[in-house]
């Protein structure tokens, strides 16, 4: 034991701890084994691995079928896998509990009860798993919420004693996590192994058929960066101890109390770079600590063994992708969202004392729901049938009108001047970072909050790539239409100068015009439409003109009426992708971010549909921050949108707007639109 | 993810490992000269007295400062700072260690006065030049935070060929949010040579590394057709996807 660290004591007195107050260090069941020396059996570890909550095939935001995913399908690979090998294990790598729709309903939209289970731990429980780790996203709803759900009682700050706290409906099968403890108590937050007395039917010397027990160890663990990643949850109430010194800890332990097989289920994937107890890919240092026989692998949402990855993780030294093993230890990653099933078949042989692995015959398989012809294999019905209920209460929160509008708030103009579809993203951005700051943020709080967004949908993919929200209810699959990339909330502060940069850069969205050109010209650019940025404020106005080039469009930028001082600071509400460098924007690299809220724009959007109840043209989708310079060209200026809407145009207060041809001959339904720059 | 790109692991100059620290919690008497403990251990004791509140580790550390090395000042410091360093401490050891030559308290200290914290006023000339010793030393943590100083004007007049320069150190080194930055400046032609193809292969060794911008930009790439990329609407939506799960725990910065 080289290798001791100071961390031994607290991890020791955790096991201590953890065995008074929660399940113990493992059940320390001595069975003898009532089998003669010699017995052969076969035992299939089963791995599931970024469950994700995809329960049904089912596409919560399309509200459509999506046969790639689900544990429907996997489900059927359990039960073929079932009947193909006499004797086999479930177990779960974790990354279970977050992910869908159906998730964030019954964590944040109707809480599930304490009384019962979460859908995913229903039909997990319903499919015989008998283990399970506990992944990063375990995490992402906050510790009460884990504590409640896994039937734990948490003995952290922020939570009740555990003595007062209702130990509620979990699984029905043991967590294990080695490598998180609690602030208050350092012992471990889950118990961090456990053995599984599991009952096989083996062969005994003589042939004939026998009932044996092999005691499986499982040991768990998670990336230790949650507790940058949640960090408004754990910090000051938990922290990571290092995945190998925990591993060199319990191992010995788990093999003194009998195990004869060792199961790592390491939510991580593979890093071989120098060792770090900070490390978030931990799991090709734990396949070198003594007395491992298995890894059950994942976070990486990858495919292992598979021959031909290119993955840098599986192509490192030590790495046998082929045959599915890490320095030695086989090992597999099932890929995410039940598209996979991991397989690691042993023969063992009981030798007197233990079972023995028979390594020659070690199988590795990482198997998919898809068949070689395309198709997917076909669902278990039961477990559907399982979380209807709950599945079909998703699609009714996803329906559900959260407000409604008096406009038909649309993309198709937004090149040329329509706020309709931006404004209401930029009012919920502003809303939301104003109150941030002013609660959290009191440095900033005299800096003026503004917005921007960009129109995502233009046209790019012909006449139906644009957003098109209809008059009438909004639900949140609209919320969708009008935000469509998965981003959260950032806050920048800048000069006034960097603003000018900022709208010079968006600026690039239109070609340079020559108002002497006698020929038609076409305003816009290959400039993607997702980096228009804009503001759509009453507070803030400045012109583009398109007869400058770029660097220079940018005129009578003005503040509350007053030409900008480009010394003067602000805040400007936008989105992780813009704030972070997408799209190259001048000084913004994640050096000017403030705030990276770990919120979603849309998620942001919709409550201020909720609060705001009924959007309006007049509130909500009126406010042009900038116009063309006018300018009267010789030639006519033209650009593309979806046909027929010059109605749109009108109600949205475009003048000048004309349509030339309802087929710009593009073959994308496209029609071809002129624009009058002297109006 | 490798941290230096002028590898000399620590490791290999604190080899010696120990068993006295573990040996003293455990109830035994402390060795009189205890090894050096090693870049792991002190990690974790990093942790146990920063996040862990640990009081028992925190003085251990102050022990191994006052007797000890850089590193063990250095660590002392950052686990002083992230317990909220009310007396300045904290800023004192990583001072001293950085004054002394530990190329990771220069990089610490280097981020620590870009970004400010409670107690340390921003200042750029300050955090440039530490970052410039950090960096020189070969820090890719350091190269990185210079790409962003050139890039921008932080302590230094702007170069963006200078700036290139230093992301590629960091990129090469396995910095998920320099090959972005990287990959957007062979995609602009930004302090060099306009390279799509390069653009897509930083882009995509930062994705890989669940950095949620680089596979926001590869998802748009692919649904557009962009950087020289085929159309292609099930890798873009793959993308899409993967952007909305590396949000949830994107590649940290150094």
């Amino acid at each position: 034991m080289s290798s001791t660290t100071y961390s031994r004591l607290e991890v020791a007195t955790g096991c201590l701890l953890a065995s008074l107050f929660l399940h113990g260090c493992g059940s320390s069941n001595h069975d003898s084994q009532n089998v003669p020396t010699g017995t052969k059996a076969t035992l299939a570890l089963l791995e599931t691995t970024d469950l994700h909550t995809n329960v049904v095939s089912y596409d919560y935001f399309k509200l459509a079928e999506d046969k790639s995913l689900g544990f429907e399908r996997t489900a059927t690979l359990i039960t073929q896998a079932r009947q193909e090998f006499p004797n086999t294990l479930l177990l779960d790598n974790g990354d279970t509990i977050q992910g869908t729709a159906l998730s964030d309903y019954q964590a944040l939209v109707n809480p599930v009860s304490c009384s019962q289970p979460l859908a995913i731990y229903k039909v997990m429980n319903a499919a015989g798993f008998e283990g399970g780790g506990i992944g990063n996203h375990e995490f992402n709803y906050g510790l009460p919420f884990l504590s409640q759900v896994t039937g734990n009682r948490f003995n952290v700050d922020g939570l009740a004693d555990p003595a007062a706290q209702p130990t509620c409906k979990g699984p029905s099968f043991p967590q294990v996590l080695a490598n998180v403890n609690s602030v208050k108590t350092n012992a471990p937050l889950f118990q961090p192994y456990t053995i599984i007395n599991k009952t096989v039917t083996a062969t005994g010397p003589d042939g004939k058929p026998v009932t044996g027990i092999v005691k499986v160890g499982i040991i768990g663990f998670t990336p230790p960066t949650i507790m940058s990643w949640d960090k408004r949850w754990l910090d000051g109430k938990v922290y990571t101890v290092g995945v190998k010194e925990a591993a060199e800890k319990y191992i010995p332990e788990m093999r003194a109390k009998g195990a004869d097989l060792v199961v790592v289920i390491s939510h991580g994937g593979l890093d071989d770079s120098a060792y770090s107890p900070t490390m978030e890919n931990g799991s090709y240092h734990l396949s070198k600590v003594a007395g491992v026989d298995a890894m059950l692998i994942g976070h990486s949402h990858q495919i292992f063994p598979n021959a031909t990855s290119t993955v840098a993780q599986f192509n490192l030294p030590g790495v046998d992708k082929a045959g599915g093993t890490v320095n030695g230890v086989p090992t597999v990653m099932a890929n995410y969202w039940g598209k996979h099933l991991g397989v690691i078949k042993f023969d063992l042989t009981y030798d007197g004392k233990t079972w023995a692995i028979d390594k020659t015959k070690t199988i590795v398989q990482a198997r998919s729901t898809q068949n070689a012809d395309k198709s997917y294999v076909a669902v278990d019905p039961t477990v559907a049938a399982a979380i209807a209920t709950e599945h079909q209460a998703t699609i009714d929160y996803v329906k559900t009108p959260i407000g409604s509008t008096d406009f038909e708030m649309s993309s198709y103009f937004a090149d040329v001047g329509d706020p309709g579809a931006i404004e209401l993203v930029n009012q919920a951005q502003a809303d939301y970072v104003a109150k941030y700051v002013a609660a959290n943020l009191p440095q900033y709080a005299a800096l003026p909050v503004l917005s921007v967004s960009a129109p995502f949908k233009s046209g790019f993919a012909g006449g139906t790539d644009y957003t098109d929200v209809q008059q009438g209810n909004l639900a949140i699959n609209n919320a969708a239409d009008l935000y469509l990339y998965p981003n959260t909330i950032y806050a920048v502060k800048v000069t006034g100068a960097d603003i000018k940069n900022w709208l010079e850069t968006a600026a690039k969205r239109f070609n340079q015009i020559d108002p002497a050109s006698t020929v038609q010209q076409e305003l816009v650019s290959s400039f993607p439409g997702y980096n228009f940025d804009m503001f759509t404020s009453a507070n803030i106005r400045y012109e583009i003109d398109v007869t400058k080039p770029v660097g220079s469009r940018i005129v009578n930028l003005k503040y509350k009426g007053v030409a900008i001082d480009p010394a003067k600071e602000f805040i400007v509400a936008t989105n992780n992708y813009r704030a972070s460098g997408g799209g190259s924007f001048p000084g913004l690299d994640g050096s000017k971010t403030i705030y990276a809220s770990p919120d979603a724009n849309r998620d942001v959007l919709i409550q201020y549909i909720k609060t705001a109840k009924t959007i309006t043209r007049a509130a909500n989708g009126s406010d042009r921050s900038w116009r063309f310079t006018p300018v009267t060209t010789a030639g006519q200026v033209i650009f593309h949108s979806a046909p027929g809407k010059l109605p749109l145009a009108q109600a949205a207060g475009l003048t000048g707007i004309t349509q030339l041809q309802a087929d710009d001959g593009s073959g994308k339904s496209l029609a071809l639109y002129a624009i009058d720059l002297s109006k | 993810m490798r941290l230096t790109f002028r590898s000399k692991p620590r490791q290999a100059r604190l080899a010696a490992a120990l068993l006295a620290g573990a040996a003293a919690l455990g109830g035994i008497a402390w060795a009189s000269r205890a090894p050096a403990p090693t870049a792991a251990e002190l990690t974790q004791l990093q942790i146990l007295a920063g996040p862990g509140r640990q009081d028992a580790a925190l003085a251990r550390l102050t022990n191994l400062a006052e007797g000890g090395t850089a590193d063990a000042r250095r660590t002392l410091g950052l686990a002083l700072l992230s317990r909220g360093d009310q007396d300045g401490k904290g800023l004192r050891s990583l001072r001293r260690a950085a004054e002394d030559g530990d190329v990771e308290a220069r990089f610490q200290l280097g981020k620590l006065y870009s970004a400010g914290a409670a107690g340390v006023s921003t200042d750029a000339a300050r955090a440039f030049a530490w970052l410039s010793a950090a960096g020189k030393a070969g820090h890719a943590g350091a190269a990185y935070y210079l790409g962003i100083a050139w890039r921008d004007g932080y302590g230094v007049k702007t170069d963006h060929t200078e700036a290139a320069r230093w992301l590629r150190r960091a990129a090469d080194a396995g910095i998920a949010a320099a090959q972005f930055l990287l990959a957007n400046a062979y995609r602009e032609g930004d302090g060099v040579p306009s390279n799509d193809a390069e653009a897509v292969r930083l882009y995509t060794a930062a994705a890989e590394q669940d950095h949620p911008e680089a596979c926001q930009t590869l998802a748009m790439a692919y649904l557009n057709g962009e950087l020289g990329l085929q159309r292609d609407e099930e890798e873009g939506r793959h993308y899409l996807m993967e952007a909305a799960h590396a949000l949830k725990h994107p590649a940290l910065k150094p």
